[in-house]
């Protein structure tokens, strides 16, 4: 009776933190679970943003421990000057909360290069994603044969940073690692450039749509 | 016929017991010469080392990155070469941009703006078969600069991609302008800056240019593509 009594309050005791462990573990097991981001999480979520817009591809590697990021990319032949149509594209991120970090131009018919940043949330973490905004970069893959000097080609390039990128942000340009300060565009984006060489303002802050490798 | 029976029956059963250890060895021997096999591949095929990148190929990564007048778009950190045996390439970074004006002038630009993020003219040297791709079509300029950790990144920089019928010297032309720059892998041997050279000089003495001197003025050696 004594014996049968201690079975009756051990055996459900013993259940009952059994199982309490295995509910803890299970918990902690979708807990890290939860923490895991993956290259399509941090896809959906640049592709979530207002600005750019399209859809971010995850490119193939070639391997050696390199890896891809996810990247929307466009490149558009446009009317306007060079500065004109870097300077409508940066106003409408800036509008979806990108903020420019670098400029870079020359005269007023020549390249204008504007490098933004923004925070992204992806799965209860914080990162940051990268765009650049430029003319002249993608003139040859538009069509072949046409003379570069008589086009204007508006490229926008937004990546974020891959998995491997969240847990060592060695290969991320300053400006990821946290969100500066924003920069004044304005002697590149307010009209146009004055001819007397090349000016910029702000550290580059491009990601490669290609990272990696990471030191071991 | 009862006879016949015990003769005709052993025969398959023993085929059948035999077929066992038969198929079971096959089937181990298939697995010893698969394991064989992929041990051998494994062994063949080189794995990327361990020490292909290092915090001395980061540091002159983020060098390259930051660097406001390169401005690259394009860049990786010093690796193994895939599938070599413990080849590597340092660290690399390119940009494209169009400027406007004569070869020259576009020269002279980029080269200033580049001094002014610190790198020094070090060559110059006309179009050349002997050239990779695309500096075999272009004026190019060298510079390099010193890095923090004493090494020296390279850059060479060119007007590429030009239509031919558009002249040198027409100031009114969009030229487009290529850049590639390098810095040393972490088991090269450091390179120095080399002399500086007077652009101006330089492009007064290339031939490609007008010029009445050689080809190429002051450091050229090396692969220009790779910008080292």
């Amino acid at each position: 009776m004594t014996a049968a009594r201690r079975r009756g309050t051990t055996l459900p005791a013993a259940s009952r933190i059994g199982a309490g462990l295995v509910g803890a573990l299970v918990v902690s097991l979708l807990g890290g679970c939860g923490d895991d981001v993956g290259a399509r999480d941090l896809a959906d979520a640049l592709s979530a943003q207002a600005w750019p817009g399209g859809e971010a591809e995850l490119g193939v590697t070639p391997g050696g421990r390199t890896y891809p990021r996810p990247a929307v990319t466009r490149a558009t032949p446009v009317t306007q000057a060079p500065w004109q149509a870097v300077a409508d594209e940066v106003a409408r991120a800036v509008d979806a909360g990108w903020v420019p970090v670098f400029a870079q131009c020359t005269g007023p018919r020549d390249s204008v290069r504007v490098d933004l940043v923004r925070p992204l949330e992806v799965g209860g973490r914080t990162t940051v994603a990268a765009a650049t905004v430029a003319t002249g970069l993608e003139w040859a893959d538009l069509e072949n044969g046409r003379d570069p000097s008589d086009d204007v080609v508006l490229s926008v390039q937004a990546v974020a940073p891959a998995p491997q990128d969240l847990d060592d942000d060695a290969l991320l340009p300053a400006a990821l690692r946290a969100v500066p300060d924003a920069v004044d565009a304005s002697a590149c984006l307010d009209g146009p450039p004055a001819d007397d060489g090349r000016t910029w303002v702000g550290e580059p802050a491009a990601l490669p749509p290609l990272g990696g490798p990471l030191p071991r | 016929m009862g006879g016949d029976r015990p003769v005709s029956r052993p025969v398959p059963r023993r085929a059948g017991r035999a077929a066992g250890p038969v198929r079971a060895s096959a089937g181990l021997g298939a697995l010893v010469v698969l394991l064989g096999a992929t041990a051998l591949v494994a062994g063949c095929v080189p794995t990327s080392p361990d020490d292909q990148t290092t915090d001395v190929d980061v540091a002159r990564y983020r060098a390259l990155a930051a660097d406001p007048w390169l401005a690259a778009t394009d860049l990786a950190p010093g690796k193994w070469l895939l599938g070599t045996d413990r080849e590597f390439t340092g660290g690399t970074a390119s940009f494209v941009r169009t400027v406007t004006g004569s070869v020259r002038d576009v020269l002279v630009t980029e080269a200033d703006a580049a001094a002014r993020a610190g790198w020094t003219v070090v060559g110059a040297r006309c179009p050349g078969d002997d050239l990779w791709s695309t500096w075999a079509h272009a004026v190019s300029v060298r510079v390099a600069r010193a890095l923090d950790d004493g090494s020296a990144a390279f850059a060479t920089f060119g007007v590429a991609g030009d239509d031919p019928a558009v002249g040198v010297d027409d100031e009114g032309a969009t030229r487009t302008v290529r850049g590639l720059a390098g810095v040393a892998h972490h088991t090269a041997p450091d390179d120095d800056v080399p002399e500086a050279v007077d652009l101006a000089a330089a492009l007064d003495t290339l031939s490609c240019l007008g010029g009445d001197g050689g080809v190429a003025v002051g450091d050229v050696v090396g692969d220009p593509e790779g910008g080292r």
